[in-house]
């Protein structure tokens, strides 16, 4: 039986690098999985996913929780940078996050992600919904401020199904 | 701080490179009240199991995803941590119970959420050939909307030791799953 988890791109940056793009996404998948480890030349400065170059504020819906020192949650409605990950409070800091993407290629549905993002001392779980009932083709990533750094990795993979 | 090893992500599917995660079967249950995953005991090349589902009611508000294990219908206990949101804070929630009748495994939108809104959830089970281990299904999911927005993580047991051979997922209610629900089970290979 064939492998039905498989690597679609990755890229991991040698120098700084303020957006990476996944574009023309295979869309003979049924789900994808997006993983990213991820540094930035600013301090305080928030990952964003944008779906398809789409900038429209009502395309974007979410409820995070985060863990701290304590659980809290808030949910966004209307964000036309798109979905933010999670905010990396140093240079010196990694994130990682994992991102489920169900039925991205539907145009009957609206896109539900799920993700799970890490960082020294801060969890945060997240559901997701991008409005449009279109398919996704296109990933976008960039910072509220600042770039992303050398060593910086992202990959996307296709899930059959 | 030092990078944080992706690995720590392979619990959840990354890595299956080489034929170590594979689709088993995709289960449609558009108009069915039920999707089962039958004969999972034949499938001894896999050490765990992953489902993910993209799913809906026909009816209904925000409804539990409930999955029985080889058909029992007692012996179960539940736990979810849930974050039921809006703009301005959402409220974390911790619900238990025990002596269910099924797993409840993750919340799905039903006909009164916004049109073309379905549940995203991924199902894991380690070593479910094991007869000396309880069945054990953990669980990611969410689901938002302009009225509803709600995330969530599952654990759920079946209180014996036994090795699972069929799952069967149902709509709490005994709801009808709408048209383009669907299950897809993957093995994952391990020693």
């Amino acid at each position: 039986m064939a492998a039905t988890y498989t690597l679609l791109d990755s890229v991991t940056l040698t120098g700084f690098q303020s957006t990476v793009n996944f574009t023309n996404i295979d869309q003979s998948y049924k789900h994808l999985a997006v993983t990213i480890e991820r540094t930035t030349s600013s301090a305080s400065s928030a990952t964003y996913m944008r779906l398809n170059s789409d900038s429209g504020s009502s395309s974007y819906k979410d409820i995070m929780v985060f863990a701290e020192s304590n659980l809290s949650g808030f949910a966004i409605q209307s964000d036309s940078r798109g979905f933010i990950l999670q905010t990396i409070g140093s240079t010196s800091d990694y994130a990682a996050s994992q991102i489920d993407i169900f039925d991205y290629s539907s145009t009957s549905k609206r896109t539900s992600l799920y993700s799970k993002d890490l960082m020294q001392d801060v969890v945060t779980w997240q559901a997701m919904t991008y409005v449009p009932t279109t398919a996704i083709t296109e990933i976008n990533f960039f910072n509220s401020s600042g770039s992303f750094s050398a060593g910086s990795t992202f990959a996307i993979f296709g899930i059959e199904g | 701080m030092s990078p944080i090893p992706l690995g720590i992500l392979a619990l959840s599917g990354a890595g299956g490179a080489g034929g170590s995660f594979e689709l088993i079967e995709t289960i449609n249950a558009g108009s069915q009240t039920s999707a089962t995953f039958s004969n999972l005991n034949t499938l001894t090349s896999y050490k765990h199991f992953q489902i993910r589902v993209s799913a809906r009611s026909a009816a209904g508000g925000v409804l539990g995803l409930n999955v029985k294990v080889n058909g029992n219908t007692s012996n179960y206990r539940n736990s979810t941590l849930y974050l039921n949101g809006n703009v301005n804070g959402a409220s974390e929630n911790a619900e238990t119970s025990d002596g269910d009748s099924s797993m409840r495994i993750a919340s799905i939108p039903g006909s009164s959420a916004d049109s073309g809104l379905y549940g995203g959830v991924v199902i894991d089970s380690l070593d479910f050939h094991s007869t000396s281990k309880v069945p054990m299904l953990t669980s990611r999911w969410g689901l938002v909307s302009g009225s509803f927005k709600v995330a969530g993580t599952n654990a759920a047991v079946y209180k014996s030791a036994t090795n699972i051979s069929s799952l069967e997922f149902s709509i709490a209610g005994n709801e009808t799953f709408a048209s383009n629900s669907e299950f897809s089970i993957y093995g994952i290979r391990g020693e």
